[in-house]
């Protein structure tokens, strides 16, 4: 046809392309117009490919290059090719062209000789996630549920998970996802998109939109421009559009003072072209009646799901799990982990570094000769609790001169005879006389306690002012009266 | 080092201790730094110039590159950052290369590593006015102060302030650095610092001598110049201004102004130059009406009594004001040092007799030094102000545009300042102040025939 051997004409039809496309002829270069005007179009309408002329057309030879790049597989082409300029390689890496890698270790790391606490110690990372998570079979059940039947019915819908920190959200999340994603491989399910992005990874709210677009074409462009290209896909109707599944994390960072990227987000599902169902997890249970305004609340609906914390016995099931058939823990070092960190915080995360900390002592401790105990042991689990749990700050007045913890003492003895919290330094120096004169310490001159002041308010013993302020700079105590008693009675003994 | 202090101890004199500590710190730079020195001291001190000289002398005689400057001129980092590696690029780099470019700390320590290879074996950078630097951006004194760490380059800075190091910590803490006192010159050491111009103030007083071609006076003044009366006239200058000025330029500019009245009768042939007591009965006046002008710096010739009685009266006379605009400056003055609760006895005509009570009397008693004209003018709105200026005027003067638009002139001129309420002028919530002395009103009230004594609370 004229089509086929001519430059492409902007008279072109559209129902010439319907025609060409029906009868799929690959020979020619279907809408040429389009992809011209509109390059993103292709993208919005996933659906459809379009479509390359086996021959070349000699009078735009540039424009079949770069259309060309972006199909063919790209890293052998760049290695024939000359080596790009950084502009170059700019474009392509908005593009999507180029993915983004890392440099290669030189030498492989030997798997083999490993000694049970190292497998132990690699088991209990907190990056090794497992295949099932222990102790949240009904949250998972409930997210999958959801999950399912959105993606059955083929309509939108929100969700919003909270949980303190470490109480296994993500994890969940994803793992509902990845069975999920594996019942499509089986072709029990109709097929979805699953895009993930994290407040917290954004340098602004707005940016949600960019990486949103990202995710579904590859390509970097202005969040103003991915904000009306997501917004026509998710509001015009497509025939064959299958569902998108939304992960928002840390929900709370994208809240801005107008509210729109939260709003856009929960209200795409709404529409019913969008087929988009949105799973935000945040940190707090009332964050959407605190923070958000009415419209968005309402739109974020009434299907909520509040992780617990992880109770010992919860904790103890969950670092056993980890451990599976290794000898390195004792039964007993577990429990007195999962206790200590449940009557904390009900922190996963924080059980394993604390598992993983002691594996590392157990190790030190049995490169001496003698000790032949491959395994970790209450005294060494109690070991790491003493370095991971207790407070440093009795350990740093212990170790201050003998003239800061005179200086903290005179801010105690302030605070003392005030009775108000704030003292002034004019005030706390009268004290330093005072007991200076009482222990026969020579007195520091005022420049010097200045120099004590900002070296505590450094270490953040004390909270203090610039010392521009000098005999009127307000100081605070940051530790608490009992503790400076303890650290020097004890010491003085 | 032996020669840099060689070269330094002729130049500052009474400063051999100063140079000694300064050049074993930073003398060699063979041999390491130390990562910051602070250098402190009154104004006058020689602190600057010293530093100045030494850092000359170093970068004549050994491979250093130095770098100068003042706070007070980097109003942002990037000045200050970009004028350090400007001078220390200078001998480092040929002419014609493009001046480098620094927009934060990164870039400048970045800049700077870049010079590890070069030939300069050390960097002195000196920042005058360092109290400046507690004002820029949070990191730039503590990047300062560890500059040498962060480079590890043979680098040291230089601070200079009048401020002890007490007043720079801030809430992160600073690293550690070498304090250096300049302390004030004593009497004796500000007497050798001002004879040290002897021989300049000798060629100076013969050259007058020779262009006015008098040949007496000129023997005279050779026989008469010698360095002992010269110590002589210092040594009277000192005894009257040493107590209220230790600032040694000052004290040089003034002894120089005023060597030429105490020479004047010795070259009249009225005095002989052996005759010290006539000599000062001749120049004690002179000296003391001195001491009242030091600091201002004016040109004038000297021996006109009670200057700054004259300056205020010649400032009222040369400030032209209208007739209304006076009594408008006379009401607000008014205003400020009168309270509220008196305006009904002070302007008000028929208002009643005041009881003398025993309650005011003691409390008067109490208060009789807190007088309203030594504390302190007070705030008064802009009703106030034109109520009172309708009473102390005799005539009734339609309350015009003029007329409102002389209180606004009379603000910009700096003689009534706004306390509050800038922005509602209009509404009457603004409050003005008064800011001339009572002299200044005194002398305007005279002006225009009104007494303004009889209308102030104080002086009933």
């Amino acid at each position: 046809t004229r089509l086929a051997e001519g430059t492409p004409r902007r008279s072109i039809q559209l129902s010439n392309i319907v025609e060409q496309r029906i009868f799929k002829d690959n020979e020619i270069i279907s809408t040429p117009k389009r992809s011209r005007s509109k390059l993103t179009d292709e993208a919005a309408d996933a659906d459809y490919v379009p479509k390359m002329s086996s021959q070349k057309t000699p009078t735009r030879p540039r424009r079949m290059s770069t259309t060309g790049t972006a199909k063919q597989p790209t890293a052998t082409k760049l290695k024939e090719s000359a080596p790009l300029t950084p502009s170059q390689k700019l474009k392509k890496i908005r593009a999507g062209e180029l993915s983004p890698s890392l440099e290669q270790r030189h030498q492989l790391v030997d798997e083999r000789h490993k000694s049970q606490l190292q497998l132990a110690r690699e088991q209990l990372h907190v990056s090794v996630v497992p295949k099932s998570l222990p102790c949240r079979e009904k949250e998972f059940d409930n997210i999958y549920s959801f999950l399912e039947g959105k993606i059955q019915d083929q309509c939108g819908g929100c969700m919003y998970v909270s949980g303190v920190p470490g109480t296994g959200k993500t994890a969940t999340v994803t793992g509902v996802i990845r069975t999920l994603q594996r019942l499509v491989a089986q072709d029990e399910l109709p097929a979805f998109d699953f895009l993930e992005i994290n407040g917290m990874r954004l340098t602004e709210p707005r940016q949600a939109y960019v990486q949103i677009y990202k995710q579904l074409t590859g390509k970097t462009v202005s969040w103003e421009h991915a904000h009306t290209l997501l917004e026509k896909r998710f509001t015009t109707a497509a025939p064959r559009r299958v569902t998108t599944v939304l992960l928002v994390d840390e929900l709370d960072i994208l809240c801005n003072r107008r509210q729109d990227v939260v709003y856009n987000l929960l209200d795409w599902p709404t529409k019913s072209a969008a087929r988009l169902v949105v799973v935000t997890i945040a940190n707090t249970m009332d964050l959407p009646e605190r923070l958000l305004m009415g419209k968005v609340t309402s739109r974020l609906g009434l299907t909520r799901l509040t992780f617990q914390p992880y109770t010992h016995k919860q904790l103890q099931e969950i670092v056993t799990a980890r451990l599976a058939g290794s000898e390195a823990f004792k039964g007993e070092a577990v429990q007195l982990v999962a206790r200590k960190v449940a009557a904390v915080s009900g922190d996963a995360r924080r059980a394993l570094d604390i598992c993983r900390r002691a594996t590392e002592i157990a190790d030190s401790v049995e490169s001496q000769p003698g000790g032949a105990a491959k395994c970790v042991t209450m005294l060494h689990v109690q070991q790491a609790l003493a370095e991971m749990i207790a407070s440093a700050k009795v350990q740093a007045i212990k170790n201050c001169s003998r003239l800061e913890q005179i200086f903290l003492q005179a801010v105690a003895a302030e605070v003392t005879r005030t009775g108000v919290e704030e003292t002034t330094f004019m005030g706390v120096y009268t004290q330093i006389e005072t007991i200076a004169a009482f222990m026969g310490v020579a007195l520091p001159a005022p420049g010097r306690a200045l120099h004590l002041c900002s070296k505590l308010g450094a270490e953040r013993l004390i909270i203090s002012e610039h010392s521009r302020h000098d005999l009127y700079q307000k100081i605070l105590l940051n530790v608490s009266a009992d503790d400076i008693h303890y650290a020097l009675r004890v010491e003085g003994n | 080092m032996e020669r840099i202090c060689a070269a330094l101890e002729p130049q500052f004199p009474c400063r051999e201790t100063v140079i000694t500590t300064l050049s074993e710190l930073i003398g060699d730079c063979n041999e390491g730094y130390p990562p910051a020195i602070y250098i402190y001291g009154h104004s006058g001190t020689g602190k600057t110039s010293l530093t100045k000289a030494f850092l000359q002398q170093c970068e004549q005689q050994q491979k250093v590159c130095t770098a100068q400057l003042n706070a007070v001129e980097c109003y942002t980092t990037k000045i200050l950052l970009e004028n350090v590696l400007d001078a220390l690029a200078q001998k480092e780099q040929q002419l014609g290369a493009s001046p480098l470019r620094a927009d934060n700390m990164l870039e400048f320590v970045e800049q700077l590593r870049r010079w590890h290879g070069s030939s300069a074996r050390g960097f002195l950078i000196a920042i005058d006015n360092a109290e400046r630097l507690r004002d820029m951006d949070a990191n730039v004194l503590p990047v300062l102060l560890r500059l040498q760490q962060l480079t590890s380059l043979n680098l040291c800075v230089l601070l200079l302030s009048q401020l002890p190091f007490e007043k720079y910590y801030n809430k992160t803490g600073l690293s550690e650095v070498i304090s250096l006192h300049l302390p004030q010159y004593n009497k004796a050491e500000a007497l050798r610092i001002l004879s040290s111009d002897f021989e300049q103030m000798r060629h100076q007083m013969l050259q007058q001598q020779q262009l006015t071609g008098d040949g007496p006076r000129l023997a005279l003044c050779e026989q008469a110049l010698t360095q002992e009366f010269y110590s002589n006239y210092l040594n009277l200058f000192l005894s009257v201004f040493y107590k209220a000025c230790r600032d040694v330029p000052e004290l040089r500019l003034t002894a120089r102004k005023c060597f030429a009245i105490y020479m004047q009768p010795v070259l009249d042939g009225s005095v002989e130059c052996t005759d010290v007591s006539r000599l000062w009965r001749h120049i004690a006046g002179p000296l003391r009406s001195a001491l009242t002008q030091i600091y201002m710096r004016i040109e004038k010739p000297l021996g006109e009594p009670n200057i700054e009685d004259q300056s205020v009266r010649k400032l009222a006379q040369s400030l032209e004001l209208p007739y209304y605009g006076k009594f408008l400056l006379i009401a607000a003055f008014l205003a400020s040092h009168n309270s509220p609760k008196q305006d009904k006895r002070l302007f008000v005509k028929q208002h009643g007799k005041q009881r003398k009570r025993m309650q005011t009397v003691n409390a008067r008693a109490k208060n009789a030094e807190k007088m309203s004209t030594t504390l302190g003018p007070k705030s008064f709105s802009i009703d106030r102000l034109l109520a009172i200026f309708y009473a102390i005027l005799e005539e009734k003067v339609g309350l015009t545009c003029n007329l409102l638009s002389q209180i606004s002139t009379l603000v910009h001129l700096k003689l009534l300042s706004f306390v509050s309420g800038e922005q509602n002028i209009m509404d009457g919530s603004a409050k003005l102040q008064c800011t001339v002395g009572l002299e200044f009103v005194i002398y305007i009230g005279k002006v225009v025939g009104f007494n303004v004594r009889q209308y102030l609370c104080d002086f009933m």
